[in-house]
């Protein structure tokens, strides 16, 4: 009894002066670990819990979840596709305020010719808007796409620059030489057009800026076709040749825009 | 009309559709080398080889008809796909026995012919080098000759067989 009283006046004691109780500590010690296998034991039922009664409500959030995402993305791209758009409409007023004279009509491409001996597309305008055959077909920027060569009422097919039928009046930009740019089959088949008819002499150098000359009247003079990538000599040697990279895209046109009229230039 | 005529007519009709809108809308933007496919004359020729001379003459014809529009061409498969559907299926009628190596062969032929055809002009009129005409040939050929064989069986589903 002696013993109990004196160790429990001392443990109390050592409480009051400020110390960790000898008992919680023990008690600390004890149910540390307890406490922490409950704890465990708590959250495992906890998420059995949830499995069992909350997977529907985690399942309703979940689609919620994938709807919101879904919509989300079809804003950025609606957005993207509205930047590509805007920047499309910015090039166009530059090219509007420097050929204030160009009637422009825009069109949408529709299809590809299915063949792999031509060069042709389908734009989304016809008699209906105004349009008629021969008019050239640019991008935003001025750069020089196609002709139409059928009509229709709603729709237009048109052959781009390196379709081999193609023949249009050229001029090396930088020395104002005049030459003929026209499709080529084995340059069509790269992605190219040929420059024909240099005359002797004329220099010619890649990078050159190749535009159009105006000639012929149904193509205004100084769009841009495209820049000289090589040059040679023909099989029969005697007139030169040079292999122009179209500056528009074709591959990527989505949408195009109609010359319905001009000023000619003499 | 007999019921089972009209309805091997729109089963031939939904399969000219279908190769129709491939032809002219998907394959247009899916080139390899540079190449797209022909999957309209294949299917002419497989429904010849199957179903005999008349009925491939009578498709190659519809067949011809898409074609030239699909490839914007002078009129070129009017005339010679109702020749080669019509001749698919003599040559097996006569020579070949009817299975997937004599298909093969006659849809090879069948597009080599085509692209004769194609290249004449080039070659005559637009003083395109022979080789690199040829080369483009033989990439189409080769090319559609894949799809000859993914029409193998839905060609012969649609042609219903000789009489």
């Amino acid at each position: 009894m002696a013993l109990a009283a004196a160790l429990l006046t001392g443990l109390t004691a050592h409480s009051l002066g400020g110390g960790r109780g000898l008992f919680s500590g023990a008690v600390d010690l004890l149910m540390n670990p307890i406490g922490r296998g409950v704890a465990v034991l708590a959250d495992y039922f906890e998420s059995v819990y949830g499995y069992m009664f909350r997977y529907d409500q985690l399942k309703t959030e979940n689609e919620s979840l994938k709807g919101r995402i879904a919509e989300l993305e079809r804003q950025m791209r609606d957005n993207l596709s509205a930047e590509e758009e805007n920047k499309r409409l910015r090039e166009l007023l530059k090219l509007k305020q420097k050929h204030s004279d160009f009637d422009l009509e825009t069109a949408t491409v529709i299809s590809w010719g299915a063949s792999n001996w031509t060069s042709t597309f389908t734009i989304s305008k016809g008699k209906s808007s105004g349009l008629e055959l021969n008019e050239c077909i640019i991008t935003e920027n001025g750069y020089l796409v196609g002709q139409i060569i059928e009509i229709g009422e709603y729709t237009a097919k048109a052959r781009t620059i390196i379709d081999p039928s193609m023949n249009i009046g050229a001029m090396i930009h930088r020395t104002g030489i005049p030459a003929v740019a026209g499709g080529d089959f084995e340059a069509m088949r790269k992605g190219n057009l040929k420059l024909s008819y240099i005359p002797e002499g004329a220099a010619t150098a890649n990078g050159d800026v190749i535009t159009t000359s105006g000639k012929g009247k149904t193509v205004p003079k100084g769009l841009m076709i495209g820049k000289i990538v090589d040059a040679g000599i023909d099989a029969s040697g005697t007139s030169r040749y040079a292999i122009i990279k179209p500056a528009a895209a074709l591959n990527e046109l989505s949408q195009v825009f109609v010359i319905k009229s001009f000023n000619v230039e003499d | 009309m007999d019921k089972l005529f009209l309805k091997k007519i729109l089963r031939l009709a939904f399969f000219l559709f279908v190769l129709y809108i491939f032809q002219a809308f998907v394959f247009t933007r899916v080139a390899v080398k540079g190449v797209k496919p022909l999957i309209i004359p294949v299917a002419a020729i497989g429904v010849g080889f199957f179903g005999g001379g008349v009925k491939g003459g009578v498709f190659g014809l519809f067949c011809g008809i898409l074609c030239d529009a699909a490839f914007d061409s002078v009129p070129l498969f009017v005339f010679l796909l109702p020749v080669l559907g019509m001749f698919s299926g003599l040559i097996t009628e006569y020579y070949l026995i009817p299975g997937l190596p004599s298909y093969i062969i006659c849809s090879l032929g069948g597009l080599l012919v085509i692209s004769v055809f194609q290249m004449f002009s080039f070659v005559m009129f637009k003083n395109a080098s022979l080789a690199v005409v040829a080369e483009a040939a033989l990439y189409q050929s080769l090319y559609s000759l894949i799809f000859a064989l993914l029409l193998y069986w839905p060609s012969r589903l649609v042609s219903g067989g000789r009489k």
